[in-house]
């Protein structure tokens, strides 16, 4: 078990450094690295210019830059003012992305970090409640739907799921404003807010919060609990023909018990593969539903400073991401040889 | 789940044999072709989905001989926000273009897009995966942990990237003599490139377990060359999950595009593309609804006619009892 525990640590590295070295030929060949730093808006002058890119590093090879914006380059001598030589007593400024440095943002000059670290919460209050949603969903419906397998409801739920998995977010999203904020404001009937998480003006109660968390939050949950639900039918049926569920029954186990011991248990484990995969892209914010609802999470704060052209925050979070991905994959494959040692087993005579 | 259902396709168990055994026997006398016919169009939904797309293709085709392309980037300020009427079947848009014949020649756009990038995936794909699995050693292990890299940024946000700093300053370009934004070119080579690993993954594993198959060894045996193999004996017999994949995949790319030109970085006006169409359309939410229920609609129509297609192949192509 420590063994394939090891290993699957070992293996996150090299795909750590790939994804690296993707993301700074991306972030090289997208902008000026040198207009990332500068702090006034008055543009330097020529000689100030290559000054600056001798203190970034920027004059050297690529693999050089590479370690630079990696590690930094405040540990080595820097050639100041041109001449070939290292000066002895100046050192480069930049700290590199490993200890925290994504550089500033262009738009407030704060930390990318920091930027980040303000629209994070935003986002996991609408996408934490969305998510649970969504998992409910798909477990109860995909359940009816295995249980009912091929009646009237059965294909009116897989077909719904169908439609639903096939929809464009910004389709469900306008069709919900349309209905839930407009239709029944026309109506005179209680209606929900359109955009935001408060509204102007009003106390920032969780009532409040809770009347502007509906519309997106389900909106996002449907399209997902529909394409969940997929899987839940399925990995349900291929439970329910197992040898072992046979045996139950024969031995005159409880239906509800047989149920829920023997076919959702293990019916449970692709969902955890698939939840451990999908989560980290969850997390990272919906571009599409934020923009709509002019939620201020991180998806926002990608729109907004790609319309600025702010490529440090940008690049902040798509790293972010990245990093979140590769950590819960390696934890999912742990959870996973937890609920099913054969994985680990398999993992060590393979 | 795809790989999983390959590799086991090369291990049937005798259960399964025999619930198939009725139907085999059947088959026999029929061709490959015949077979698969009779299979894809007993599959409800997969005949709904071809009837579905067909009915958008014909709409799309037929709708450029009732409107120029003129007609549809032609700007009205005087006829902005009009709701639907007996002129404009679907309504103007925020410039008093009339948005059913931006429908039709931005459906050839998004279309076009769609299947023009899942080539350029497919291709990529299968050669990449090819690659990987039957030279194997450090080209496999490269190929593969790029793939999984790829695979870990956000496929949304990187397009958006991408497209934001190559794709807005493209000169236009001439298709067929029809004045195209650049940045479709640019949405197709960026799809392209950006969504082969899935594909590579599938035909990898294939390669993997075909390479292992007596007839491929035996080929071997009698010193046929490796390009021979490869395009004699391996590819032909990795096609069915290859046709699948990219059935699905022209599902995906629809959607994905239309979120990319949603936010105003895919396809540029006055080029039109069921998306960017909608791009708009939050203004006037409280009231012109048509602005984005008309390309919607075709958007959620052709999605769900290529994944109900791409579900019927599945099951006509199902390995075990193609013979």
């Amino acid at each position: 078990m420590l063994k394939y525990i090891a290993g699957r640590i070992i293996q996150a590295i090299p795909l750590l450094f790939i994804i690296s070295v993707i993301l700074f030929a991306i972030m090289n060949s997208i902008g000026d690295p040198l207009a990332i730093q500068l702090s006034q808006g008055r543009p330097p002058t020529g000689e100030e210019r290559l000054r600056m890119r001798r203190r970034m590093g920027l004059d050297q090879p690529i693999y050089l830059q590479y370690i630079y914006w990696m590690i930094g380059n405040d540990w080595t001598y820097i050639d100041a003012d041109g001449d070939g030589d290292t000066d002895e007593n100046i050192r480069g400024p930049r700290k590199g992305v490993l200890r925290a440095d994504l550089g500033r943002s262009l738009i407030t000059k704060q930390f990318a970090q920091v930027r980040i670290m303000e629209r994070l919460p935003n986002t996991l209050i609408l996408m934490i409640p969305m998510y649970i949603l969504a998992i409910t969903m798909a477990l109860v419906l995909g359940a009816i739907s295995a249980l009912r397998q091929y009646s009237a409801l059965d294909n009116l739920l897989t077909t719904a799921a169908f439609v639903f998995y096939s929809m464009p977010i910004f389709f469900i999203s306008l069709g919900m404003i349309f209905i839930f904020a407009i239709g029944l404001r026309n109506w005179g009937l209680p209606h929900t807010p359109i955009a935001g998480m408060f509204e102007p003006g009003e106390p920032k109660t969780l009532t409040n919060l809770i009347r502007h968390l509906i519309l997106p939050a389900s909106s996002l949950a449907i399209i997902y609990a529909a394409a969940y639900m997929r899987y839940v039918r399925s990995s349900i049926l291929e439970a329910m023909n197992a040898d072992y569920v046979r045996t139950a029954y024969a031995k005159g186990l409880a239906k509800r018990r047989i149920f829920a011991i023997h076919i959702l248990k293990n019916a449970a484990l692709p969902l955890v593969t698939i939840v451990g995969l999908d989560l980290p892209f969850v997390l990272g914010g919906a571009v599409i539903t934020e923009s709509i609802f002019a939620w201020p999470g991180m998806g926002l704060l990608f729109i907004e400073s790609l319309t600025r052209s702010d490529y440090p925050v940008l690049m902040g979070i798509l790293m972010l991401i990245a990093v979140a991905v590769v950590v819960l994959q390696l934890l999912t494959d742990l959870v996973y040889s937890l609920l099913d040692p054969r994985v680990a087993l398999m993992g060590q005579t393979g | 789940m795809s790989q999983s259902s390959v590799s086991e396709a090369h291990t049937p168990t005798t259960t399964r044999i025999h619930t198939l055994g009725e139907r085999q026997v059947q088959d026999e006398e029929r061709s490959t072709l015949a077979i698969f016919w009779r299979r894809f169009s007993a599959h409800r939904m997969a005949t709904v989905g071809l009837l579905m797309m067909s009915a958008i293709v014909l709409y799309i085709l037929i709708g450029s001989f009732l409107f120029t392309e003129e007609y549809a980037n032609d700007l009205n300020l005087r006829h902005k926000w009009e709701a639907p009427s007996a002129e404009h079947p679907f309504g103007t848009d925020e410039v008093g273009r009339d948005v059913m014949a931006r429908t039709i020649y931005g459906g050839q756009i998004s279309l076009a897009i769609s299947v023009l990038s899942v080539a350029v995936t497919t291709i990529t794909g299968t050669a990449l995966g090819l690659i990987a699995g039957y030279y194997g050693g450090w080209l496999d292990n490269i190929i593969m942990r790029v793939a999984e890299a790829l695979l870990s940024i956000p496929l949304l946000f990187l397009l958006l990237v991408l497209s934001k700093f190559i794709g807005t300053q493209m000169p236009e370009v001439n298709v067929l003599g029809r004045e195209i934004s650049g940045s479709v070119v640019v949405i197709i080579l960026v799809l392209g490139f950006t969504t082969w690993m899935g594909l590579a993954r599938i035909v990898r594993s294939l390669v993997l377990s075909l390479k292992e198959r007596e007839f491929v060894i035996a080929a071997r045996a009698i010193g046929m060359s490796n390009a021979r193999l490869v395009f004699r004996h391996i590819l032909p017999n990795a096609m069915a999950p290859v046709i699948v994949a990219t059935t699905l995949g022209i599902s995906q790319v629809i959607l994905i595009e239309a979120n990319v030109s949603f936010l105003g970085l895919g396809v540029q006006p006055p080029t039109a593309s069921w998306g960017n169409m909608i791009q708009r359309a939050m203004e006037r939410i409280d009231t012109a609804q048509w602005l984005w229920f008309f390309p919607g609609a075709l958007i959620l129509l052709s999605v769900l006619s290529a994944n109900f297609i791409g579900d019927g192949l599945r099951d006509a192509l199902d390995p075990y009892s193609i013979k």
